[in-house]
């Protein structure tokens, strides 16, 4: 169970600071993922604590020791790339070998130990083929292969599905969990995509220009962002905002409502006077829900979901009722209020 | 491309006539070369000469293989070609590898700038110094001397084409055997060049033509007949009074067939190895 | 579990950095550095010490007096040894020689480059058969090709008179390399066979590198076929022609191997050229200073060449 501590690390290239100082401890077993939009600084981070780019301040301890200096295979990390990175000349079977051949583990050792990889993944059909005669999927499979066949202490991952359709996307994303929940080794896993995050993640860091936004579990991030930045970042359609007049109205500068947490009622009789009037546009019809766009007659434009049998005129002046409870309150420098 | 159907007649037919032409004219010396070499002396000086050969001999090959220091020649040429392809891509390799991946790095900026210019210097224009300078270290009439100067004059197109071919490598493939405990040095040499295989011998092979067709160096650089190449070795041949012209183009052929076969191997790099800067004329 | 999201300490308020700290932040690029000197420097001591010393050699010979041969000869020159190669009656022949000899060659080869480089873009079976025919001379190494053309051309068993005499265009077998009339050219002439296959691949090269959709929609504009060749493919091809012509300017221009495997400068100096002449000087007068007084014109030349053209690319790029 390996702990991983960056204290007061930082980056910058040349002049320009990709990565402020910052803080992060990551506990033994965690799976951990770094989401931000690109150019966060997420996947310099997780390089930096992998030793392929070095650091420019601070330290990185790895279960206690100070690993800053250490080059990339002496942290004891394994990593899984976003192109999967096999090397086209080996086999499968000499691919997943290769990092103990490099450790000069004794040939037989190296035989048992990649059969026993490659049977927990599904690959001993293919140990002898090379990459160039896989599958996207399959290719992955040898990349984490090569990963774990050395017991590392933690294993990082950069962007491992992207290159995946979304089908194998969903299959690879069980997988990898699945694995992690076998192994009980610390990960790190970067990835752009917030639905992987959210499924996969024990503890969210979500990053922007290099600096951490929040820490926290998934549905801590999703339920209470600490800013504007991670709110509208989580979460599918993005949060809806309000400011000004109609946000002052349910009690802060900035207000945020999540598309289900509006109710859409008809404009025509209705009394009530915490309902936002407007004019519905677009509605898409996903089959499971809705999503109607509503212009506002204050301006802004919201997104409400509502069931999928919903169905309302274009033009058709409407009321949108957000439910308080579940309403975000942010200072006018995007902060979250707490109450 | 959209042509009227006369349009396209019109252009095939130009195209092959253009193409006939120039494949006859560029076919013919060797084809030529050939019946020569496989004619006896009697049908070669025949001031009526014919493609057609009566009675086809490999005497000329004998005689070239037997009875001249062909084969001295022959030999000396592969072990200078062979020595400076094998030095050239092994300098050139390390040197690629910093253009590679530290190009932004202001000493590999100012080599490659010197390589860039050193590409253009043509090799007649240093002949007296370099001639001088092998002199006085006592190396002419040496393979060194050659070996030295084919080095030079090579490293600079192999580096850049090279270059080309360790750029198309992913960088996520060296951070790869970093990670998995591969050294810089073990990188090279375990990944990147068996990676690049095919660009590596197309380099190698293309330097190994460059030397084996030098022609000026080797005829300044060796007075010695025991270690002269090939291509001089040829045209003194054909000095010699009465020029023995079957002699001559079965040598010719012999000479060819080295680099025609690396040709064959090279042809599908021409295009690469252009882009690359790494073809001379 | 994981703590702390302190992200704000700007770089000013960090605290100190240990010492240790600070020697690695210094060691980390410089060990980059010194591995990217060890594997240039192989390289760069090689091209140093036989391309840039040589060269600094030959200006600094070119203002003095040396001899290949005796040692005694020295002292510095002056301008002494340009103006005893600019006074040599060599000189001028030399040159008109060079300029006859290099506009031709490479005229000769443009055009047939273009030629076939066009032929060779159009889709037919066993192109690649052909364009590996049509490289072929360019393969070969001069020396065999030079000798191999002299066999064709020979006065007594030379296949081409044969058969020019046999369809009548000549009267009697002619010394097309052994009479001063005809050697220029008929060595230009060999020049371009072996040459232009170069211009051939280059060529090829841009052509398919031009995208299909611009001829088509030039077609749906009406544009006819020759005219798209004008509008579309001469344009595309100019850069690559431009840096073709200039570079082999320079080539043929300083070309020795060619002449001097074929006439050896010969007959009556008639196919004497600037390069010839540096080897002449070199290692048949022995004379250092006049060789190299003649290599450094020719290589202001060349600069001057590279400039211009520089200055064309530069100007096309402003435009």
């Amino acid at each position: 169970m390996t702990s991983i501590r960056l204290r007061q690390v930082s980056k910058t290239f040349g002049d320009k600071t990709v990565i402020p100082p910052l803080d992060l401890e990551i506990a033994g077993g965690e799976f951990v993922v770094f989401v931000g939009p690109s150019g966060c600084g997420k996947s310099t981070l997780l390089r930096l604590i992998a030793g392929l780019e070095e650091i420019s301040g601070g330290t990185i301890e790895i279960d206690g020791r100070d690993v800053s200096q250490a080059p990339p295979a002496e942290r004891g990390l394994a990593m899984v790339f976003q192109s999967y990175a096999l090397y086209p000349h080996m086999s499968v079977a000499e691919n997943i070998g290769f990092p103990l051949k490099m450790a000069g583990v004794p040939k037989a050792a190296i035989a048992g130990k990649v059969a026993e990889a490659a049977n927990r993944l599904n690959l001993t059909e293919l140990l002898e083929r090379r990459p160039s005669q896989l599958s996207g999927g399959q290719r992955q499979r040898v990349a984490i292969g090569r990963a774990i066949v050395r017991a590392p202490k933690a294993f990082l991952f950069d962007e491992p599905l992207s290159n995946l359709d979304a089908a194998l996307r969903a299959g690879m994303r069980i997988e990898i969990a699945e694995l992690h929940r076998q192994l009980g080794t610390t990960m790190i896993y970067v990835t752009h995509d917030q639905v992987e995050a959210m499924t996969m993640a024990d503890t969210i860091v979500v990053l922007n220009k290099g600096r951490i936004e929040q820490i926290g579990s998934p549905l801590e991030i999703y339920n209470t962002p600490a800013n504007l930045f991670v709110a509208q970042f989580i979460g599918s359609p993005t949060m809806n905002i309000l400011r000004g007049p109609a946000a002052d109205a349910l009690g802060a500068p900035v207000i945020g409502i999540r598309p289900e947490h509006l109710a859409i009622v008809p404009a025509a009789g209705n009394g009530t006077d915490d309902g936002l009037p407007g004019i519905a546009a677009l509605s898409e019809h996903l089959g499971s829900d809705t999503f109607v766009h509503v212009r506002l007659n204050e301006g802004a434009t919201v997104n409400a979901r509502v069931t999928g049998e919903f169905r309302i005129d274009r033009g058709a002046p409407v009321v949108v009722v957000p439910e308080r409870a579940h309403l975000h309150r942010f200072t006018a420098n995007g902060e979250a209020l707490r109450i | 491309m959209v042509v009227s159907a006369r349009h396209r007649t019109l252009s095939a037919l130009t195209t092959g006539f253009v193409l006939v032409f120039f494949v006859a004219f560029c076919v013919f010396p060797f084809l030529w070369m050939l019946d020569t070499a496989f004619k006896p002396a009697a049908e070669v000086f025949s001031t009526a000469p014919t493609l057609w050969i009566a009675s086809p001999t490999f005497s000329n090959f004998r005689a070239v293989v037997l009875e001249s220091p062909f084969l001295i020649y022959f030999g000396n040429s592969l072990i200078v070609a062979g020595v400076s392809t094998i030095l050239t891509v092994s300098l050139s390799v390390f040197a690629s590898y910093a253009m590679s991946r530290w190009s932004y790095l202001s000493v590999t900026q100012i080599v490659t700038g010197g390589l860039i210019v050193s590409q253009m210097i043509p090799g007649v224009l240093l002949l007296i110094p370099l001639y001088v300078l092998i002199r006085n270290m006592g190396l002419l009439s040496t393979y060194a001397a050659l070996v030295i100067v084919y080095c030079t004059f090579m490293v600079p197109l192999a580096s850049f084409m090279l270059k080309g071919f360790f750029d198309a490598v992913p960088r996520e493939l060296e951070e790869a055997a970093a990670m998995d405990g591969c050294s810089r040095l073990g990188f090279i040499l375990r990944i990147l060049l068996p990676v690049t295989l095919p660009g590596l011998m197309a380099t190698a092979v293309f330097a190994f033509i460059a030397a084996w067709n030098e022609f000026m160096f080797g005829y300044v650089l060796i007075n010695d007949d025991a270690r002269r190449t090939l291509t001089p070795g040829i045209m003194l041949f054909k000095g010699s009074h009465q020029t023995d012209w079957g002699s001559l183009t079965a040598a010719s052929v012999l000479a060819a067939v080295p680099v025609a076969l690396g040709f064959v191997y090279v042809q599908r790099f021409l295009i690469t190895g252009l882009t690359a800067g790494a073809v001379k004329g | 579990m994981t703590t702390m999201d302190m992200a704000t300490g700007s770089i000013a308020s960090r605290p100190q950095a240990g010492i240790g700290r600070a020697a690695r932040r210094v060691l980390w690029p410089s060990a980059r550095v010194r591995a990217a000197c060890a594997f240039l420097a192989p390289v760069a001591v090689l091209v140093a010490a036989l391309i840039a010393v040589p060269l600094a050699g030959v200006l600094w010979q070119s203002l003095h007096h040396a001899s290949l041969i005796d040692a005694a000869v020295g002292g510095f020159a002056g301008l002494d040894n340009f103006r005893m190669v600019l006074d040599d009656e060599h000189f001028v022949p030399a040159l008109t020689h060079t300029l006859v000899w290099t506009v031709l060659s490479v005229a000769g080869e443009y055009a047939c480059g273009l030629a076939t480089a066009l032929a060779l873009a159009q889709p037919f079976r066993g192109r690649a058969l052909v364009r590996g025919l049509i490289i072929l001379p360019w393969v070969i190494p001069i020396a065999i090709a030079g000798v191999n053309w002299a066999w064709l051309l020979n006065p007594d068993y030379g296949v081409l008179n044969a058969w020019l005499v046999r369809m009548g265009v000549l009267a009697a077998p002619f010394d097309w390399l052994g009479r001063s009339e005809t050697a220029l050219i008929t060595v230009t002439l060999v020049n371009v066979w072996r040459s232009f296959p170069f211009y051939t691949i280059s060529l090829l090269a841009a052509l398919t590198s031009i995208p299909d959709d611009l001829y088509e929609a030039a077609a749906l504009d009406g544009a006819g076929i020759v005219r798209r060749f004008f509008v579309i493919t001469l344009p595309h091809l100019r850069p690559v022609s431009l840096t073709l012509i200039v570079i082999h300017i320079i080539w043929t221009a300083i070309n020795f191997d060619f002449i001097w495997v074929m006439t050896q400068g010969g007959p009556l100096d008639a196919t004497e050229t600037l390069p010839i002449l540096i080897y002449r000087y070199a290692m048949q007068e022995f004379d250092v200073g006049l060789a190299c007084a003649l290599a450094t014109l020719s290589m202001a030349a060349m600069a001057m060449l590279f400039l211009v053209q520089a200055l064309l690319v530069r100007a096309r790029e402003a435009r």
